[in-house]
């Protein structure tokens, strides 16, 4: 006896001692982890202290930032993947790695760039502030006052803290939104896995393969936490989790099995100054994990929490409560709550049947009653692109390949991002070992029948591709998750590519239409000075859309728009067809029954002009010089980046 | 023994004070906006969200802001729709709805205090 116990004593102390070391490099890697992420954000700053974004390229940003930024997030990605890899996982320090992460990728924009990016945002902030000049909306001035449901609130906001215009969010509503994105997220796929690395390395990807850039100052940013809102409480409490499994036979197996099986490294019994940290930054209550605990234990899955009847319909009544908020914010977004809700529901993989029904009423009783003005201008073209799914995939992937050879190159990289997120998705989906592959792959897949109903735009796809993305995320970590534990010289560089790619073609994907989508001061103060000249019956043109404008007096002024004129897309270079476009110019400018005219240039309309490939390179560039020179316009507002014109009175001229 | 902390209900209730304060006294933006901000995004939710007792800090998240979020803009909403656009009206509903859910998770908290002890 004696001579077989000792063996057994001897390897158990091995065990124990490598246990220690274990912990003990754990320990030394959390530290190691906290002292990166307290670093980099400072470092980061300072990196990007001396960019110019006017130095930028036809590939955007990726063409300014320097090699510092760069290190700065190879560091974080590589401690982020050192913490993945150790036992336990730290998940606290990593939980700071990923907002660490979002600052970074979501942030660096806010900080080089002067004022709020994207013209779709200055006309947001102008709808919040016709509703707080107005208290009330206008259905009739366009699509946006049939879903106000946002700027609603944005004004109620602005309102209540004392502020006179909402821009003062805008700058940073990127990184709120993709912050505000990880704690849905985390619900979701802590259901769907017991390992803590899938997890973090979906959120990880999430944030990686979010390319979209839909979480600006925007409806569809907002209504998009709220579907992930929705999903996380429904695939919490009300989703069967194995395929084909019913909730009964589900909670019986649970009760039945043993607790914390699979539990890992026995934890340390007396937690030290990090594992209380971690105690205090982890997401889920002490009480819940085992005496001791620091990592969550790998459990099969969470109990069924709602034991009461008031925590049910407590957590149905928030669901509909925010899916009813979804409704009057945003036009598609419902659609695609309701395309996965109603899946959900006739695969039997929810046990809330009569939600998608709720919804059901609530969409087209919001579009009937409330945007009952949108519906009647456009019922016609909105019913002739159902079930034009060609169209509609036509519009959202042929229409975008084209323009200057940058940015033809950008759209390649968005390209090639998606379908390596999808196979890697795919391949997760098919070899990972995911507990819930069903109900996941119907949140990846239902938003695919957006497709039926319109081309939203020529923009459907990129809808689809962010509504399928937390699934698309998971599928892909817990694929890649299997790379970490083959622990080959091969995997290993794998698994580095895959997260090198993903991070370059986020920069490229995201950031690839910076050069038009950046606005400066001077060309805010170009549009100001308009807005401060003009009456209401002036006639106002630009060089195209693609300014900080209508964020104030939005119903007041329609914008004519060089590249919207008939001559602008004969313009050829010749000495003839410039005159032709001028002479437009001037007809429009000097219309009858209006006091005043203005022309507005600015090298934001320029670099959409060359981006997008409208015309020929430098058209939009040479009409500006042309009209400067010409003795027709006299120039009222001059800066380096912006102009504006008026018409020169016909007998000055002479 | 049960311990239910009344940690949550008293924050709430201190941050809806504060909010108020700083709404009705007409406090500077610099100082009311980041106040207001966050009441409006967590409160009048995670108070509602406390009575549940989800025991779980990722999910309650997710509930209170989702549901501040909703039940800001159909408050708003509801105003504006009825011609009564009043942001100082919805906030004071707002602020009722953060206090009152407050102040019943706090009888729970320390009935359930009591029993146990």
């Amino acid at each position: 006896m004696t001579s077989r116990t000792a063996p057994k004593a001897l390897i158990a102390d091995q065990a124990g001692e490598r246990e220690d070391a274990r912990t003990k490099g754990t320990n030394a890697l959390r530290l190691v982890g906290l002292a990166i992420v307290v670093a980099i954000p400072p470092l980061w700053l300072l990196s990007l202290r001396d960019v110019d974004p006017r130095q930028m390229t036809d590939v955007g940003l990726v063409s300014v930032l320097p090699l510092a930024t760069y290190a700065l997030i190879a560091v974080l990605t590589m401690s982020f993947v050192a913490l993945l890899a150790a036992r336990p996982l730290s998940q606290g320090v990593v939980l700071l790695h990923v907002v660490v992460l979002a600052v970074l990728l979501y942030g660096t924009t806010s900080v080089i760039e002067e004022i709020p990016r994207f013209a779709a945002t200055w006309r947001h902030l102008g709808i919040t502030d016709y509703i707080m000049r107005t208290g009330q909306v206008n259905p009739n001035i366009d699509a946006y006052f049939n879903w106000p449901g946002f700027f609603v609130l944005l004004a109620f906001l602005t309102k209540n803290a004392g502020l006179g215009s909402a821009v003062v969010f805008a700058k940073w509503t990127p990184v709120f939104f993709s912050l505000l994105y990880v704690a849905p997220l985390i619900v979701i796929f802590r259901r769907a896995t017991a390992d803590g690395r899938v997890v973090w390395l979906a959120i990880w990807v999430f944030l990686c393969a979010n390319w979209v850039g839909q979480d600006y100052l925007s409806p569809q940013g907002l209504s998009y936490f709220l579907y992930l809102a929705v999903l996380a409480l429904l695939v919490r409490f009300f989703v069967n989790l194995e395929p084909g499994g019913s909730l009964r036979t589900r909670l019986r197996l649970r009760r039945n099995a043993r607790p914390h099986q699979n539990v890992g490294p026995v934890p340390d019994p007396k937690p030290n100054l990090l594992d209380r940290m971690e105690a205090y930054v982890h997401l889920e209550r002490p009480a819940e994990r085992p005496a001791g605990s620091i990592t969550p234990s790998p459990r099969p899955a969470p109990p069924e929490t709602l034991e009461s009847p008031l925590q049910r319909v407590g957590v149905m009544a928030a669901i509909i409560i925010v899916s009813a908020a979804m409704v009057p914010a945003h036009q598609l977004t419902p659609f695609a709550l309701l395309a996965v809700l109603a899946a959900l529901a006739v695969l039997g993989l929810s046990t809330a049947r009569r939600l998608p029904v709720i919804l059901a009423v609530l969409i087209p009783a919001w579009m009937l009653f409330m945007a009952s003005s949108y519906l009647a201008g456009h019922f016609g073209g909105l019913a002739s692109e159902v079930g034009d799914v060609g169209g509609a995939v036509g519009s959202s992937l042929g229409a975008r390949v084209g323009g200057s050879p940058g940015h033809v190159a950008v759209v390649i990289g968005r390209l090639a991002l998606t379908s390596v997120l999808w196979l890697l998705a795919t391949a997760g989906a098919v070899r990972g070992r995911p507990r819930s592959t069903a109900s996941l792959a119907v949140l990846g897949l239902a938003p695919f029948s957006l497709l039926v109903i319109q081309s939203y735009g020529g923009e459907i796809l990129l809808r689809i591709y962010l509504f399928t993305l937390p699934a698309a995320a998971f599928f892909a970590a817990a694929f890649l998750v299997r790379l970490i534990d083959t622990r080959t010289v091969r995997s290993a560089l794998a698994f580095s590519s895959a997260l090198v790619f993903l991070l370059a073609g986020f920069l490229v994907a995201r950031y690839g239409n910076e050069r038009a989508d950046l606005f400066t001061h001077s060309e805010l103060n170009a549009v100001d000075s308009v807005y401060s000249w003009a009456q209401p019956d002036s006639v106002i043109v630009a060089g195209s859309e693609n300014m900080p404008w209508k964020f104030k007096k939005y119903e007041e002024y329609d914008l004519e728009k060089v590249t919207d004129l008939t001559t602008w897309s004969k313009l050829a270079g010749s000495r003839d067809s410039m005159n032709r476009l001028m002479n437009q110019i001037d007809r429009l400018m000097r219309r009858p029954n209006s006091s005043s005219a203005f022309l507005i240039f600015m090298d934001s309309q320029v670099a959409e002009a060359d981006l997008f490939g409208s015309a020929p390179r430098g058209s939009l560039a040479r009409v500006w010089e042309a009209v400067a020179l010409s003795p027709r316009f006299r120039a009222v507002y001059s800066s380096s980046d912006a102009a504006v014109f008026v018409p020169v009175r016909r007998d000055a001229a002479r | 023994m049960r311990y239910l902390p009344i940690v949550w209900p008293a924050s709430a209730v201190v941050w809806s004070a504060t909010a108020a304060l700083v709404v009705f006294t007409g406090a500077t933006p610099s100082v009311r906006a980041p106040i207001i901000v966050a009441f409006l995004l967590v409160c009048p939710g995670l108070a509602l969200t406390r009575l549940l007792r989800l025991g779980d800090l990722a999910v309650e998240l997710t509930m209170a802001i989702a549901l501040s979020i909703a039940l800001d803009g159909l408050v708003a909403g509801s105003l504006l729709y009825a011609g009564e656009w009043s942001p100082r009206i919805g906030f004071t509903v707002l602020l009722a709805v953060a206090v009152v859910a407050a102040a019943i998770d706090a009888a729970r908290t320390r009935r359930v205090w009591v029993i146990d002890r």
